[in-house]
């Protein structure tokens, strides 16, 4: 099913063509979800929660872009609107300094590929991994994400350095990337930071 | 994977791989998008659910509901079986019609093993028959048409339950038809009943010969089973049992071979099915259970000292029907009048516990315990009149029952401690509560709630005038209420917390009957030892 006939189905509420769609994006969303979230359960039900707004808003999409980013727009805000509900999660990402946060080598799960580097990404502090997400893989501005979490601006741009430092940490000693030859140590980040 | 990645690629690595990582949902999180966005379509799955309730509570009734063949009944005085009852309105009949299709609902056709000429009264049909018709209600009877066989292929085997056996033209080799078609149910024992029509064809197969009884669920699946894997789609019901039987024959050897049943369990599972399966399977790692660090299962044993508590009623000796043996017995203390002293019982119990919240844990169990105190006595060498003081909580008047007894509560021959003793299995429900302390040491408080069973016991009841003991153990409460309150220090110590304190049960409720007028309350003093260990 081509995906104009998709939306048109979408928009007279056929299930056929909503299952279609379903069904072609729902992995990548999936992916998306899970990424955010604490566990399979959460990615899920973050998920389902996105689908239902896309569903229930699909009249508003213009044809403008693509319809996967418009679809996976909305998820990530539903993902962020589950985590805000999170008294955890306000409060994380509005640490400032985590200079207690350590991960253990041996927590780091040996799994292949893309896989492998999500599961890195999820070994993160929430509010440092929230960031990231946006940031790096997502593609919002620190603006933007101040926007979204209610944090400053600056503040997610340290969290950012935070949590790409410590990220990167995690994917050298996976040997996913190889030490950089000039890197800057774990800490020594934030510090540059401030 | 290229791990040859620079750090400066780092952002791009992310993306890409991000990008490229999918997850399969589970097909629950479709179904309830579905009825979130048609609320009004629900009907569907709650109308298949209801159907299957059904469905499954019928082929249950009718798998279990087999004292109908048992029955032999009268029709003009001739004592039919009602399987062949059954039969004749289906005998004569031409069972498939024109277009193929099955005259009778499959839910009433079975076929028998045996040859039976048109209208015929079962006279011949033996008690083996019978016994075999009764015994195997629930077994699929092998749909075996003796049409495919000459009668020389058919040997009665009157020494082993009067069924028949196939003999193979070409292997010449005996096929006990219950042990085929059970091989064949083992095959598709796990399969997916798909097609619940069956579609038969008569092709050359004479009905006459047809025994009609009642189908069973397994006998309609192996049908089914047989109808799903015979290819093309007209043939006869002799096809489908010559194949099952070529098949089940196998290359010679004596046995039915399982290699051979007729299903191949991967062809059940359709191609999506199987992707989705190996997707699901590499991307859902099993998630962290939420009981998980939180749920302990605990054992403990509590020696313990055993005494009671004994109360007056304070109707006793107010009612115009107790004689006044002893007047000044309603005025005595009872616990001044008999010498009790505490003896040991003992408690013995396993449970799991739940961690609510940290430091809260709630607990449930099983517990069995046995509780003995004594009474100091004298025995006598003959037994003598007595009586016990009750109750008629009808009138609220007490009145008296004469017993006999050989204990004496002041003097006698020799003297005895009797030994009042139950024993009761409880089902703990309660709480434990950290006090204080760290992860390995800590200081707890424990109360619990017990309703209890008292599966047996002994009980010397004092008499009205405080002089003798009775023994009426049929007096004693079946049922009764424990309370227990207990303080105990923790230890964990690899991956096991052991737990040792004092711990205070005592009863809620008389051990004996309302009914009779002393009121006694067990307590128990003891010192409980226990070990959990956290389930993961």
């Amino acid at each position: 099913m081509t995906e104009e006939l998709m939306l048109a189905g979408c928009l007279t509420n056929n299930a056929a063509s909503q299952e279609a769609l379903y069904s072609r994006f729902s992995p990548r969303m999936l992916g998306v979800c899970y990424r955010f979230a604490k566990n399979r359960e959460d990615a899920e039900d973050m998920l389902q929660e996105g689908f239902i707004k896309v569903f229930s808003q699909i009249h508003q999409y213009r044809s403008e872009g693509a319809l996967e980013g418009w679809i996976r727009r909305i998820v990530v805000h539903t993902c962020i609107n589950v985590l805000k509900k999170n008294k955890k999660f306000s409060d994380s990402v509005d640490i400032t300094f985590a200079s207690g946060i350590g991960i253990r080598e041996e927590s780091i799960p040996s799994i292949m590929q893309a896989k492998e580097v999500v599961e890195c990404i999820r070994l993160l502090p929430v509010g440092y991994r929230t960031v990231l997400n946006l940031y790096a893989i997502e593609g919002y501005s620190h603006k933007e994400i101040g926007n979204m979490l209610d944090i400053e601006e600056s503040t997610s741009r340290s969290q950012y350095t935070r949590a790409k430092a410590m990220l990167e940490d995690v994917l050298v000693k996976k040997k996913i990337i190889l030490k950089p030859i000039v890197k800057t140590p774990f800490f020594g980040a934030a510090m540059a930071a401030k | 994977m290229d791990r040859d990645f620079h750090i400066d690629d780092f952002e791009r690595l992310l993306r890409e791989k991000s990008d490229e990582f999918r997850m399969y949902p589970s097909k629950r999180i479709w179904h309830s998008i579905y009825n979130n966005i048609h609320p009004g379509r629900k009907w569907p799955s709650v109308a298949m659910s209801i159907t299957l309730i059904f469905a499954l509570l019928i082929m249950g009734y009718l798998n279990t509901d087999t004292t109908y063949l048992n029955k032999p009944y009268k029709i003009a005085g001739v004592t039919q079986d009602p399987i062949e009852q059954t039969n004749a309105q289906y005998i004569g009949k031409n069972l498939i019609d024109n277009s193929g299709n099955l005259n009778v609902p499959i839910s009433t056709i079975a076929i028998k093993n045996t040859v039976k000429a048109p209208g015929t009264i079962s006279d011949s049909y033996t008690n083996n028959n019978r016994k075999i018709a009764a015994n195997l209600p629930t077994m699929p009877i092998l749909p075996v048409m003796q049409q495919p066989f000459t009668t020389e292929n058919i040997n009665r085997d009157t020494n082993d339950g009067g069924y028949d056996k196939i003999n193979s033209p070409a292997t010449n080799q005996s096929i006990d038809p219950v042990t085929a078609v059970t091989n064949a149910m083992a095959g598709i024992a796990d399969e997916k009943l798909e097609n619940s029509e069956v579609n038969l064809k008569a092709g050359g197969y004479d009905h006459s010969e047809a025994q009609i009884t009642q189908i069973t669920y397994e006998q309609k699946r192996v049908i089914t089973n047989f109808v799903d894997f015979v290819p093309g789609n007209d043939f006869s019901v002799r096809d489908i049992i010559k194949q099952q039987v070529t098949i089940n024959i196998g290359d010679g050897n004596s046995g039915v071979e399982k290699n051979n049943t007729l299903v191949n369990k991967k062809d059940f599972i359709s191609a999506e099915d199987r992707v989705w399966i190996e997707n699901y399977a590499l991307y859902n790692r099993p998630a962290t259970k939420r009981w998980a660090n939180k749920l302990a299962w605990q054992v403990y044993a509590t020696p313990s000292v055993v005494y009671r508590t004994l109360y007056n009623d304070p109707n006793f000796g107010n009612t115009p029907n107790v004689t006044p043996i002893a007047p000044s017995a309603a005025n005595q203390d009872i616990n001044k009048a008999v010498k009790h002293t505490p003896s040991l019982g003992f408690e013995i119990g396993t449970g799991m516990q739940y961690s609510i919240f940290k430091g809260v844990k709630l607990k449930a169990g099983l517990q069995l315990n046995y509780t003995r105190y004594n009474a100091d006595a004298f025995q006598n060498s003959h037994p003598f009149a007595t009586r016990l003081t009750m109750h008629d909580f009808n009138t609220s008047l007490s009145y008296e029952v004469y017993k006999t007894t050989q204990f004496s509560n002041k003097n006698g021959l020799e003297a005895v401690k009797l030994h009042n003793e139950t024993f009761q299995v409880s089902l703990p429900l309660g709480t434990d509560l950290k006090l204080v302390g760290t992860d390995n040491l800590q200081w707890n408080l424990g109360l619990t709630i017990q309703p209890t069973y008292v599966a047996g016991g002994k009980s010397y009841l004092i008499s009205s005038d405080r002089r003798n003991y009775v023994k009426e153990s049929s007096l004693i409460n079946k049922w009764n209420l424990n309370a227990g309150f207990e303080t105990f220090i923790t230890y964990k110590s690899n991956g096991f917390t052991y737990q040792v304190g004092p711990q205070f049960r005592t009863q809620l409720f008389s051990t004996n009957s309302r009914k009779y007028a002393v009121e006694e309350k067990l307590v128990n003093y003891g010192l409980k030892f226990g070990v959990s260990k956290t389930l993961k």
